[in-house]
């Protein structure tokens, strides 16, 4: 009996270990994180990845896969940072985010050019249970529109563009996964407007 | 009054494609030119609400929060992938150690088998083993076809005397054993060449000694040698002393 009370007692207290653990693993900003990622700490590297999950599922759909495409993107990135950490060197030129980014950008694109792809842009729906109905096909249809008029873009256009509307990446950082300058970015966002302006006045 | 308008309709387009959708973000200057312009031209008005509305589509973000299902199931894809690694190192390892074992089929330990087995080494008293795969069947097909060509442990010592024969090791021992046996030949028959000279000479002066007696005690009369008469040149000379009486 007092044997499983000591049990107790201390699950409890390796619990709230952890817990503290965790919250100040949360506290710490990329670089120590990826720090104790290369080291193989798991516990680290789960902190990164609920932080930048969102981000990578985000931009997977921008790119037009599916929820399950978008998810299997995000899992396989994670996985091969992962197993490649020790591939990660801080003073490359990149931070670790736009590394990230990055690698999840090349996987959407092998993904997109494999011949059994299909686009689920349209596939998508928006749940929103605030909306009306009228309200929701409306919305549906103008998102359609727009996808219809995004897909009529470069790859380049289309990347830019995503990444530039992703509200977790600065004008920099996009620039930074695709390999460019901020103004050279700058001018193909230009473009890619114009583009994606006309298009939808033909759509 | 009517304000004076700045820019143009297709000045204003080109600055949305410069600047972006979201007037905020323009040069204040242009901004403020901009809204002279939306004001007067409806138009313009209507481009900029239909390019906000896409913006904020592109900017939507429909993914719900807490995906920790998800996170959960890249961590399980982690392990897997990791113990598939670890399987993969532990099959390259044994095989390595099953080549070295088809080159030396000495009997050896079975450290090769705990290496492999999963076996609880706990306290419990019963210790069970789960033989793997490499476990299962130490032998490799090449070890076979080696065990068929060389049964080293049938022939025991004289396999591997015959093998040391053929090493280095054996050849600078035999090259050695040879220089010892000629250099103990060499001064055995310089020993003999010098004994068979001293006795040479030994018997030539026996010998000399004897032809030089025969003269006096054929001088002394009663018998006859078969040198008699004939008197080496030189020891003609050698004569006894007085009183000395030859044998």
């Amino acid at each position: 009996m007092s044997v499983g009370l000591r049990g107790a007692v201390s699950t409890s207290s390796d619990t709230s270990e952890i817990v503290s653990a965790n919250e100040v693993l949360n506290d710490l900003d990329d670089n120590s994180l990826v720090a104790r990622m290369v080291q193989g700490e798991k516990r680290a590297y789960r902190v990164i990845v609920e932080r930048y999950y969102r981000g990578i599922i985000g931009i997977a759909r921008r790119m037009g896969l599916t929820g399950g495409d978008a998810e299997d993107v995000a899992q396989d990135v994670f996985v091969r940072v992962w197993l490649h950490r020790d591939k990660w060197r801080a003073d490359g030129g990149a931070t670790f985010k736009t590394w990230l980014y990055r690698v999840a950008m090349n996987r959407v694109i092998d993904i997109k050019r494999k011949p059994q792809f299909v686009d689920g842009a349209e596939l998508d729906e928006v749940p929103d249970g605030a909306m009306s109905a009228v309200d929701r096909l409306a919305q549906h249809q103008e998102f359609k529109r727009l996808r219809a008029a995004i897909k009529k873009l470069s790859d380049q256009q289309q990347i830019a563009i995503n990444l530039f509307y992703d509200r977790e990446l600065s004008n920099q950082e996009a620039a930074s996964i695709m390999g460019v300058s901020v103004n050279a970015m700058e001018s193909l966002l230009k473009r890619a407007r114009k583009r994606l302006r006309e298009e939808l006045k033909t759509v | 009054m009517k304000k004076r308008c700045a820019v143009t309709i297709e000045r204003f387009e080109e600055l949305l494609d410069q600047y972006g959708w979201d007037l905020a973000s323009w040069p204040e200057a242009l901004r403020r030119d901009a809204n002279v312009l939306i004001a007067q031209d409806a138009q313009a008005a209507e481009l900029l609400r239909s390019l906000r509305s896409v913006e904020d589509f592109l900017a939507d973000d429909p993914l719900p929060m807490g995906k920790h299902k998800a996170i959960d199931d890249i961590f399980a894809a982690i392990e897997a992938e990791e113990n598939k690694q670890l399987d993969a190192s532990v099959a390259a390892s044994a095989a390595e150690s099953l080549s070295s074992l088809a080159i030396d089929n000495r009997p050896r330990s079975r450290a090769h088998l705990a290496m492999t087995s999963a076996a609880p080494t706990g306290e419990s008293p019963v210790r069970k083993t789960y033989p793997t795969q490499f476990a299962k069947s130490p032998v490799h097909s090449a070890l076979t076809l080696d065990s068929a060509k060389y049964s080293g442990r049938a022939n025991g010592a004289l396999h591997i005397v015959g093998r040391r024969m053929f090493s280095g090791v054996g050849m600078a021992v035999c090259v050695l054993a040879g220089f010892v046996f000629g250099v103990m030949m060499t001064v055995q028959e310089g020993q003999h060449v010098t004994a068979q000279a001293g006795e040479i000479e030994l018997l030539d002066l026996v010998e000399n000694h004897l032809y030089a007696v025969d003269p006096m005690t054929a001088n002394q009369g009663s018998g006859q040698s078969k040198n008699q008469g004939v008197v080496p040149p030189g020891f003609s000379e050698i004569r006894p002393a007085q009183g000395e009486q030859p044998q």
